[in-house]
């Protein structure tokens, strides 16, 4: 392979049974490159919460080169868009996984908090002993029969 | 004396004699309970001395069970619906009828002298039953929040029981036919000596009536009515020369017609209704001699508050509105350092209708803390709250029985929650407590907060949690303490049906809860973790309920579950499910 070509190897068209052939054309790429590619596409396959499975599935690209190679510790950004402010941070895989598990428990926990404060808050209102509801309702007559406006509600002052 | 040596036994070397005579001095039921274990014999003993039982639930046991371990009492409590009935929570029909109670207590208790109903169903023919045949022997009756009688039945017990020295109707709900009942009353008796229908709807009583009563009965002590134009009760004041207690009235006519009205010189416990800023100097010849003072239906404001209490050095119990506000409660701490009992209820939600300075929180609670020392009560709706103002009441109220706070919801934001620290430092000091309520909301106190107060909580025989702990853990850390607890109450707060069932079994005092507001279960079977022998469990669905003003409010199931002698209820109400029906 020359230096300044671009080589193109679609791994897409290739069946199952090529397996090793892909393997082989694998093995003649570029190291860094290789990593590079792996990277990235290692990232993707946590962002999309795939399993790591050993059978090629050339139909996801993700699951293409997990199985089959050996993870590098490399580090790639992870872009995090929060109220309003964007960040980008390198992280490894296992920081981006434990980041992305964080996130899910945070959101399950608030989850059930606010959904029970809502069921209770909203059937449980605080209720009014029945002498003092009698006699603030008697008050409110009173204040109302008293009021200078109680009979005369249409006229002008 | 020769009877007695006839079938005289000996314990540890005693007569009998003896310890009939010991046990008359003994009146503590706990005391009692410890005694009547010792033997066969003293149990025997202690049932023949018994004068007095309160049953704290009406199906716990039967009449005829109580005939039988008690046959010569005096004097009978019995209780009906759950508190939470106070506050408009249970269903009308949920039962606590007297009828089966009265039946046998006219016919076999033949001591009976005293009978107090209180959140009980009971009817007219109940009350002439009891007039027929206990009529001549009755001296206290108590009808305290009962409901479904009239005035009829009133009549009943007015016209036989002619040796009634305490009336009490406070806060029933009577179908009012007439005042036939109170006319009776002063024709037929001399030696009444209290008198109670305070926050009741009676309006037909006549005040020539109340007069009459004020004349023939010189040991008239107490006297609590609804609403009478109080200008009218100048004859019976005038009358009621032994008057030591008054609540009731109201104020309808000019302010200055008030002025010249005498009171009787005795008069020291005082509940003036609808009484308005204009009216409170009445109260200033006497203000000084007050040990009681009711300000719950009174019309003042925080001055108003202010200006009054500091004219009341003793003052030993206080009741009022929030409208008090902290600056009545610093004057309060400033002036009143007998104050032995204090309540402060929830006013108005509108602001228009209350003060401005009508709220109450830690500082007036610090106040209180630091300036009465000797208080045993306090109940109190706050709308703001601090660790450090708890921390205080643990530190110097040493006398305190019962604590009760209700955190109110109008505020968003409170200055210091949790309260975790403050409820410790608040239990820990307080080692006299006997009786505990905090309500508050979602944040108020963690599940280490619920833990200290099964840790703290020695004594502690009733509870109500309201809004408190975040998970079921929460509460099994709190069951795991709460040595005394006899009764619990809960609402609003998030524990399963399963963590309520455990905790149960863990709180080896426990006879009584009361929930309402839990995360069930889809089939309800959870509950059946605490099935055991006696324990009965009734489930009250949820069901709509009509507010009065056209709103419809959903209220939430709840779980009642007791020990009981008596088996399963026999007259549940369509509202109320027993759990084992749930499981068949």
């Amino acid at each position: 392979m020359s230096e300044s070509s671009t080589i193109e190897i679609d791994f897409f068209s290739k069946k199952a049974s090529d397996r090793r052939d892909i393997q082989g054309m694998i093995s003649k790429i570029n190291p860094e490159l290789l990593k590079t590619a792996i990277a990235s596409a290692s990232a993707n396959s946590f962002v999309a919460n795939t399993s790591f499975s050993s059978s090629l599935q050339l139909q996801t690209p993700c699951n293409q080169n997990c199985g089959v190679v050996n993870m590098p510790v490399t580090v790639a950004p992870m872009t995090i868009f929060y109220n309003g402010t964007v960040s980008v941070f390198d992280v490894t895989s296992n920081q981006a996984e434990s980041i992305l598990k964080l996130a899910e428990s945070v959101n399950s926990v608030s989850k059930n908090v606010v959904e029970s404060t809502r069921v209770i808050s909203n059937d449980l209102p605080m209720s009014r002993k029945r002498s003092l509801r009698m006699f603030l309702e008697k008050r409110k007559e009173r204040h109302e029969a008293m009021s200078p406006y109680a009979c005369s509600q249409g006229s002008t002052s | 004396m020769d009877d007695r040596s006839f079938n005289n036994q000996r314990i540890h070397g005693m007569s009998d004699v003896v310890f009939e005579c010991v046990l008359a001095y003994i009146h503590d039921s706990r005391d009692r309970q410890s005694i009547s274990l010792v033997c066969r014999r003293l149990c025997e003993l202690e049932a023949q001395t018994r004068k007095h039982v309160t049953i704290a639930l009406c199906y716990t046991t039967t009449p005829k069970q109580l005939l039988r371990r008690f046959p010569f009492i005096e004097s009978l409590k019995l209780k009906g619906k759950p508190r939470a009935a106070m506050y408009n929570l249970i269903p009308e029909d949920w039962g606590g009828f007297a009828t089966p109670w009265v039946e046998e207590l006219s016919k076999s208790f033949s001591c009976l002298k005293a009978l107090h109903f209180r959140r009980m169903i009971v009817k007219d023919e109940d009350l002439e039953l009891l007039a027929r045949d206990r009529g001549h022997v009755l001296q206290v009756l108590k009808l305290d929040k009962c409901s479904g009688f009239s005035t009829d039945g009133l009549l009943h017990i007015c016209s036989s029981c002619r040796n009634l020295k305490v009336l009490f109707l406070e806060e029933s709900q009577v179908i009012e036919k007439d005042g036939g009942w109170l006319h009776e009353l002063a024709m037929n008796n001399t030696q009444l000596e209290a008198l109670n229908f305070y926050m009741t709807d009676l309006s037909q009583v006549s005040f020539n009536d109340l007069e009459l009563i004020a004349k023939r009965c010189k040991s008239l002590v107490s006297v609590k009515i609804g609403d009478c134009e109080i200008l009218d009760l100048v004859g019976f004041f005038r009358a009621a020369v032994s008057l030591e207690e008054f609540s009731g009235g109201c104020f309808n006519k000019q302010s200055e017609e008030y002025a010249s009205l005498a009171y009787p010189p005795r008069l020291c416990r005082l509940g003036l209704n609808y009484m308005s800023t204009n009216e409170m100097p009445i109260v200033y010849p006497f203000a000084s001699r007050l040990k009681k003072l009711d300000l719950l239906y009174a019309l003042l404001d925080t001055e108003d508050h202010c200006v009054l209490l500091q004219r009341c050095p003793n003052l030993e119990v206080l009741e009022a509105r929030n409208v008090i506000g902290d600056r009545g409660l610093e004057v309060l701490a400033r002036s009143c350092k007998k104050m032995k009992r204090l309540r402060i209820e929830r006013g108005a939600d509108e602001q228009e209708l209350e003060d401005e300075e009508g709220v109450v929180s830690q500082r007036g609670l610090t106040a209180i803390a630091q300036g009465c020392l000797d208080l045993e009560y306090i109940a109190v709706y706050v709308s703001d709250i601090t660790n450090a103002a708890l921390e205080s009441m643990g530190m110097n109220l040493k006398n305190l029985c019962d604590f009760r706070m209700v955190l109110l919801d109008k505020e968003e934001v409170i200055t210091d929650l949790p309260l975790d620290n403050g409820i410790r430092s608040l239990l820990s000091g307080c080692n006299k407590l006997r009786r505990f309520a905090l309500y508050l909301r979602p944040g108020g106190l963690t599940d280490v907060g619920l833990t200290y107060i099964g840790q703290h909580s020695q004594n502690i025989r009733w509870m109500l949690l309201g809004y408190l702990g975040e998970s079921d853990s929460g509460l099994l850390g709190f069951s795991r303490g709460c040595p005394s607890l006899q009764k619990l109450e809960v609402r609003g707060c998030c524990f399963s049906e399963k963590a309520l069932a455990m905790a149960v079994l863990q709180l080896r005092s426990l006879r009584y809860l009361w929930v309402q507001g839990y995360r069930g279960s889809k089939t309800g079977f959870d509950l059946l973790t605490m099935a055991r022998p006696f324990w009965n469990i009734e489930i009250i669905p949820p069901r709509k309920v009509n507010c009065g003003d056209g709103r419809e409010m959903e209220h939430p199931a709840h779980i009642l579950a007791y020990y009981s002698l008596a088996g399963p209820r026999t007259d549940f109400p369509p509202s109320v499910i027993p759990l084992a029906s749930i499981t068949q």
